[in-house]
């Protein structure tokens, strides 16, 4: 063993861990060189002052001025908590698929309804279109050349709840005013529908001053006694006076007379 | 031979002679032909397509009248004879108008032939009857005391009179236009195929409805005891075109064909 070696086993050296022989050589070569003995003396020094060395102790007025630090610091920290995870109680689920369910049907009876208005709406707009149509296609259809087609348009007003002062006037022109006494006979008869109507009512007296076919004549006295019209006596009244009225036509308006007073 | 002969002259006499009688017009852009007369007119359908008036006889006209006439022209006080044979015929648009100008006495009635196409209004006046056979459109008949008799009709048709008859029998039903016929004295009689789909208005205010048609009335409310209009209105077959029959103090009639 050269100086070197011994120099770098002398700490295992003085902590006691080499072998016998070990520790042996070593004695013996420290005995007669003199340098290594320099180092082990140096060594020996170091390691004892190492271990004399006492470790120092916290004051305990450091220990509680930490400890006060560490619940200011943790005063100071906000406050976090903790997400729990719900409970999943099964009543409240299905509390929850209730709700949504419930949500989804209100939504569709909601739209359900908003769009039942919407084409209730356009149901009446469409019905409106088509009353208007079927008027303007009346009154067209009412001063063509055909007494058929005359027919047919006086016809289509009895379609009609509530026809416009445009269609009874209509109407009444052909009662008064058609060549051909059906279409007259028709147009009275459709309007016996609406004597609700002023304008109907004062026509059709009007139409017994008028009218010389006696089958209108007696259509239009059924149709003011029926509605107990007591304006139209005095216009019967004048039929009795013609001498060209026909007995038949005479009769109907006695009768007329007597029903009406 | 020598009978031969003359039949054969006499028969093309009477040839020509009606040929004279005859009167033809083209109907080339007319749709519709109005009649006014005074006297009765038979209507039939005919070949071409030309309006011809024939059969028009002339009672108070001899022979020897006739040639009193010759070169003359005869005038009238209700319009212009533009046919030679007392009869005005005047284009209107789409319409010929044919005016009898003779008086009823005169001219007791004449035939008319039409293509079977053509609208038609016929006006009887005061004394003539009407007679229409295979018209197949809009027919319009008015008259006064005449009766109207119709047959292989398909309508529309507008029909009115103050006493005369009215008889109708339709082939088939025309499903566009409505069929009405109205009388104040006289019947209506008419009879339609059981399969008609129509919609009808049956109607007498002193006569009676008759008619051989197993149809459901729908009573009126009640006992009305002003003014109950007596109509009968149902539907056959489902329904269709509206047919109005009325009379005042004649009859109804509907009859299965």
């Amino acid at each position: 063993m050269n100086c070197t070696d011994i120099e770098n086993k002398l700490v295992d050296y003085i902590d006691g861990v080499l072998s016998e022989n070990e520790t042996k050589t070593i004695n013996k070569h420290i005995e007669s060189c003199s340098s290594c003995k320099n180092v082990f003396n140096e060594t020996n020094e170091l390691i004892n002052a190492f271990t004399n060395e006492t470790v120092a102790q916290p004051t305990s007025n450091l220990k509680t001025s930490f400890e006060e630090m560490l619940a200011q610091e943790k005063k100071k920290q906000p406050k976090v908590i903790a997400l729990q995870p719900a409970k999943r109680n099964s009543y409240k689920s299905v509390l929850q698929i209730a709700a949504s369910v419930a949500i989804l049907f209100t939504g569709y009876l909601l739209g359900g309804y908003q769009e039942s208005q919407n084409s209730q709406k356009e149901i009446a707009t469409y019905q409106t279109e088509q009353k208007q149509l079927k008027e303007n296609m009346l009154l067209a259809m009412i001063d063509n050349s055909s007494p058929s087609t005359r027919i047919k348009a006086v016809n289509y007003t009895e379609e009609l709840t509530t026809p416009d002062t445009k269609i009874l006037e209509a109407l009444i022109d052909r009662m008064h005013n058609d060549s051909n006494s059906n279409v007259r006979l028709s147009a009275a008869e459709a309007l016996s529908k609406f004597t609700d109507s002023e304008l109907v009512k004062t026509s059709l007296i009007q139409t017994l001053t008028t009218e010389k076919n006696p089958s209108i004549q007696v259509e239009v006295i059924q149709i003011l006694v029926q509605i107990q019209e007591k304006r139209a006596l005095d216009p019967m009244k004048k039929i009795l006076e013609q001498p060209e009225a026909p007995d038949y036509l005479k009769t109907q308006v006695n009768i007329g007379i007597a029903q009406l007073i | 031979m020598k009978t031969l002969k003359i039949t054969l002259f006499l028969f093309l006499c009477t040839f020509i002679a009606q040929a004279q009688e005859t009167y033809k017009h083209s109907l080339s852009g007319i749709k519709k032909v109005k009649f006014y007369t005074d006297t009765s007119i038979d209507l039939t359908v005919g070949s071409s397509n030309e309006l011809v008036i024939s059969g028009s006889k002339n009672s108070y006209q001899n022979k020897s009248r006739k040639e009193k006439s010759k070169g003359l022209k005869a005038l009238y006080s209700n319009g212009n004879d533009n046919t030679g044979k007392g009869f005005e015929v005047t284009k209107d648009g789409g319409t010929l108008i044919v005016k009898d100008l003779e008086s009823f006495m005169k001219r007791s009635g004449f035939k008319v032939q039409l293509p079977k196409g053509i609208d038609v209004y016929l006006n009887a006046g005061n004394l003539g009857h009407v007679k229409v056979d295979g018209i197949t459109s809009e027919i319009e008949i008015k008259t006064n005391i005449g009766d109207i008799d119709l047959v292989n009709i398909n309508g529309p048709a507008t029909v009115s009179t103050n006493t005369g008859t009215i008889t109708a029998v339709f082939s088939t039903i025309n499903q566009s236009n409505p069929i009405s016929f109205s009388t104040a004295t006289g019947d209506v009689d008419v009879s339609i195929a059981s399969n008609t789909k129509a919609n009808l208005s049956l109607k007498s205010t002193i006569g009676t409805v008759y008619t051989d048609f197993n149809f459901k009335v729908k009573k009126s409310k009640g006992l009305s005891p002003v003014g109950n209009p007596r109509k009968i209105s149902t539907e056959l077959n489902n329904g269709g075109v509206l047919i109005s029959l009325k009379s005042t103090t004649g009859n109804v009639y509907l009859r299965k064909k």
